[in-house]
C-alpha cells in the first residue's frame, strides 16, 4: 500500500523538535506511524517536541490513539509534548477525550486472582450454598409431588402430553438404534468368551440379563437425560434468564406444579416404555449374532432367554428405570434453577444438568444392584 | 448543513410473508443530520431499520447507503462495517466477553492495529461514553444506561459514518436517557457522524432530532416530514399533530 502519510522533521534546537504530520492519520496507518514517531524520539531525545499537524488531512480516532500514545512515551522519557496546528475536526476528537483518565492507570481495579487458600474457601461456601439449595428443591419437589399424588386432577397434563412426546416419542429411533447395538455388542464378547467352555447357550442370558438390568436401564437413561434432561435444563435456564421464572412467582403460579412436574411426570411415564421396547430390540440384537455366528437357533436362543428372566428380574428393570427417570428429570430442571446472569450461563447448566444426571444414575445403580444382589451374596456365603 | 443524500431509499417495500409492513416508502437522509425515523408501535420503525442495516432484503425497491446499494442481492454486508454502526435496542453486548473485549473484538478482526493501540482506542472509546474504568466488567455486571453507554462506543469502533440507533432510550430512566442525547448530540456536532434513530420518545425527539419521519400502520408508509417544531404546529395533518402532542387523534379507529 503507498504511503498516505509522511514524517518530516526539523530540529529547531539541541533540545528541540519540530515534526510536521502530512496527509492520513487513520487506522490503517496508525501502527507503523507509531513506530515512526517513536523512533524519531527514541533517536534524537529531546527536551521538548512540537508536533505540527496544519496539514492532516484525514484524521480518525486511531490517529488520537497515536498521538495519545506518543504523548505518553514523551511523559516517561520526561520530555515535553506540545500539538499544534489542530483542524476543528482533530480539536474536536481530542476534546471529547478524557486524556487524563487515557494516559494514567485504572483507577477502579476489577478481578483480583485468589490466591490457593481464597480458592478452596470459595470452593467450600459454594459446596455448602449449592447442597443448601439442592435440599430446598429437593423439598419443594417432594411437597410438590405428594401434592400431585393426593390431587391428580392439579397435573397439567396437557403439558405432560407434549413432554411425552418429546421425551419418549422423538427418542424412540435413537433408543432402538443404541441398545440394538449394545445387544449385538453383547453377543459378541459373550460368545467369545463362552465359546470356550462350549456354553453358547448361555449368550441368551447373558444378553437378557444385561439388556433388562445391566446396561440396559443406563444407557436408556443416559440417552434420555442427553436428549430430554439438557432440554429441560436450559428451557428452564432461559426461562429464569429472561425473568418468566420472576413473572411466574409474581403471578402466583408455583414453579414446581407449571414447570417442574409435567416434565418429571412426563419422563417418569415414558422412560419404562422406552425401556421395555429397549429390553425387546437389545435381546433380538443379540439373538442376530446367536444365529448367525453360535449356531443356536432362534427358537432356543428366546426359549433360554425366558427362561432365564424371572418376573422379578423385569420388574426390578422397571423399578431402576423409574428411579433413574425421577433422577435425571428432577435434577435436569434443578440445574435450570440455577442460572443467573447472561446467555452463556444457560449452557452452564444444560453441561452439568447431563454430567449431575449420569452421576447420580450410576450412583442409584449401584446401590440398586447393592440391594437386590447384596443379600443373597452375603446368604450364599454363610 | 449541506444537502448531500448519505443514505437513499427508493421505493421501498417491505413484508414478512404476505404481511406488508412498509409499502413503497422513499426518502433520503442527508449527511450530518440526526434523523428520527418516528411513529405508534407496529408502524414498521423497526422493519425499516432492519432494511438500513441490511439485516433484511426488501420485497422490492432500492436503498443506497454512502454510494453502495445495500439491496443488491450481491452485496457483500461485510463492506457495511466500516461506514455503519447500530446501537441495538437491547444493547446486544456479547456476555461472555468483558467490556473491552466487546470493542477489543472488533479491532482485531478489521485492523491490524498492535495489542497497545488497540488497548488504548478501547480506552478511547469507553472515556467517550463515560465508562473509563469500566475494561475489565462483564455486561451483566452493568446497570442497563451503562450498557447502553457500552454498546455506543462499540458502535463506534470503527468511526463510523452513519450510526443507527433503535428506541436508544428504551427501559432507561428520564436523566440517563437525557445523558444519552447529549452524547448524541455531541458525537454529532464534534465528529459529523450522521444520526439515525428510531424512537417513539416524544422527549429525546425534541431534543435530538434535526429532522422527523413520521410512519403510520395504516397507510405504510411516511405520512408527515419536518422539524419536530414544525410537526408539532402543523394541525393540518392530524396523526402527526396527535402523535407529537400526545394527543389521541379524533380520527381513531377510522
Amino acid at each position: 500500500m503507498p504511503s498516505d502519510f509522511q514524517i518530516t522533521i526539523e530540529q529547531l534546537t539541541l533540545q528541540k523538535l519540530l515534526i510536521h504530520i502530512l496527509g492520513k492519520l487513520s487506522v490503517n496507518n496508525a501502527s507503523s506511524a507509531l513506530e515512526q514517531l517513536k523512533g524519531i524520539i527514541k533517536e534524537h531525545s529531546p527536551q521538548q517536541v512540537d508536533i505540527e499537524l496544519s496539514n492532516v488531512s484525514y484524521f480518525d480516532s486511531a490517529g488520537a490513539a497515536v498521538l495519545i500514545e506518543l504523548g505518553i512515551t514523551c511523559e516517561n522519557r520526561g520530555c515535553s509534548i506540545d500539538f499544534k496546528g489542530m483542524n476543528p475536526e482533530i480539536k474536536g476528537l481530542l476534546d471529547l477525550l478524557d486524556i487524563y483518565a487515557l494516559s494514567h492507570p485504572d483507577i477502579i481495579t476489577h478481578k483480583t486472582i485468589p490466591g490457593f487458600i481464597n480458592r478452596i474457601g470459595e470452593f467450600v461456601f459454594k459446596f455448602i450454598a449449592d447442597l443448601k439449595w439442592m435440599l430446598v428443591f429437593l423439598g419443594d419437589f417432594t411437597i410438590a409431588v405428594l401434592y400431585a399424588i393426593t390431587h391428580p386432577k392439579s397435573i397439567r397434563w396437557r403439558e405432560v402430553i407434549y413432554y411425552l412426546e418429546k421425551t419418549g416419542v422423538d427418542a424412540l429411533p435413537i433408543v432402538i438404534l443404541i441398545q440394538f447395538l449394545i445387544g449385538v455388542t453383547m453377543a459378541f464378547l459373550g460368545s467369545s468368551q463362552l465359546k470356550q467352555f462350549g456354553a453358547n447357550i448361555y449368550v441368551a442370558n447373558l444378553v437378557s440379563l444385561a439388556m433388562v438390568l445391566g446396561v440396559g436401564p443406563i444407557m436408556t437413561a443416559v440417552i434420555v437425560s442427553g436428549r430430554s434432561g439438557s432440554a429441560f435444563a436450559a428451557e428452564i435456564a432461559t426461562m429464569k434468564v429472561s425473568e418468566e421464572l420472576d413473572a411466574m412467582s409474581a403471578l402466583g403460579l408455583d414453579h414446581q406444579r407449571f414447570v417442574v412436574l409435567p416434565k418429571v411426570v412426563a419422563v417418569v411415564i415414558a422412560m419404562p416404555c422406552l425401556m421395555v421396547i429397549s429390553d425387546i430390540v437389545g435381546i433380538l440384537g443379540g439373538a442376530v449374532i446367536a444365529v448367525t455366528s453360535l449356531d443356536l437357533t432362534l427358537t432356543i436362543y428366546l426359549d433360554q432367554t425366558i427362561k432365564s428372566l424371572k418376573f422379578y428380574i423385569i420388574m426390578r428393570g422397571l423399578v431402576n428405570t423409574v428411579i433413574f427417570a425421577l433422577l435425571l428429570s428432577a435434577v435436569g430442571c434443578m440445574r435450570g434453577f440455577e442460572a443467573k446472569g447472561g446467555p452463556e450461563s444457560v449452557g452452564e447448566c444444560t453441561t452439568s444438568a447431563v454430567v449431575s444426571a449420569i452421576f447420580l444414575i450410576v450412583v442409584a445403580n449401584a446401590i440398586m444392584t447393592v440391594i437386590y444382589y447384596g443379600g443373597t451374596g452375603l446368604a450364599s456365603v454363610m | 448543513m449541506i444537502n448531500i443524500p448519505i443514505i437513499e431509499v427508493q421505493n421501498l417495500t417491505a413484508a414478512y410473508g404476505n404481511e406488508v409492513i412498509l409499502d413503497n416508502v422513499s426518502f433520503s437522509i442527508y449527511e450530518g443530520e440526526i434523523l428520527v425515523i418516528a411513529g405508534g408501535s407496529g408502524c414498521g420503525k423497526t422493519t425499516l431499520l432492519r432494511h438500513l442495516i441490511c439485516l433484511q432484503k426488501p420485497v422490492s425497491g432500492k436503498i443506497i447507503v454512502d454510494g453502495l446499494e445495500i439491496t443488491n442481492p450481491e452485496f457483500d454486508t461485510e463492506k457495511l462495517v466500516e461506514k455503519t454502526g447500530v446501537l441495538f435496542q437491547s444493547s446486544a453486548l456479547f456476555g461472555s466477553m468483558t467490556v473491552a473485549g466487546n470493542i477489543n473484538i472488533i479491532l482485531e478482526e478489521n485492523t491490524n492495529l498492535p495489542e497497545n493501540v488497540r488497548k488504548l482506542l478501547v480506552r478511547m472509546k469507553l472515556s467517550l461514553v463515560g465508562l473509563s474504568g469500566f475494561e475489565n466488567y462483564l455486561p451483566s455486571e452493568l446497570s442497563g444506561g451503562m450498557k447502553k453507554r457500552a454498546a455506543l462506543a462499540r458502535a463506534m469502533t470503527l468511526d463510523p459514518h452513519i450510526l443507527f440507533f433503535d428506541e436508544p432510550s428504551a427501559g432507561l430512566d428520564p436523566i440517563t436517557s437525557a445523558e444519552l442525547d447529549k452524547l448524541i448530540l455531541q458525537f454529532n456536532a464534534s465528529l459529523g457522524t450522521t444520526m439515525i434513530i428510531v424512537t417513539h420518545e416524544l422527549s429525546s425527539i425534541f431534543a435530538v432530532a434535526n429532522r422527523v419521519i413520521l410512519l403510520d400502520e395504516k397507510t405504510k408508509n411516511i405520512i408527515a416530514e419536518g422539524t419536530p417544531e414544525e410537526l408539532r404546529n402543523d394541525k393540518s395533518n392530524p396523526k402527526a399533530y396527535a402523535f407529537f402532542n400526545r394527543k389521541i387523534p379524533k380520527s381513531n379507529g377510522n
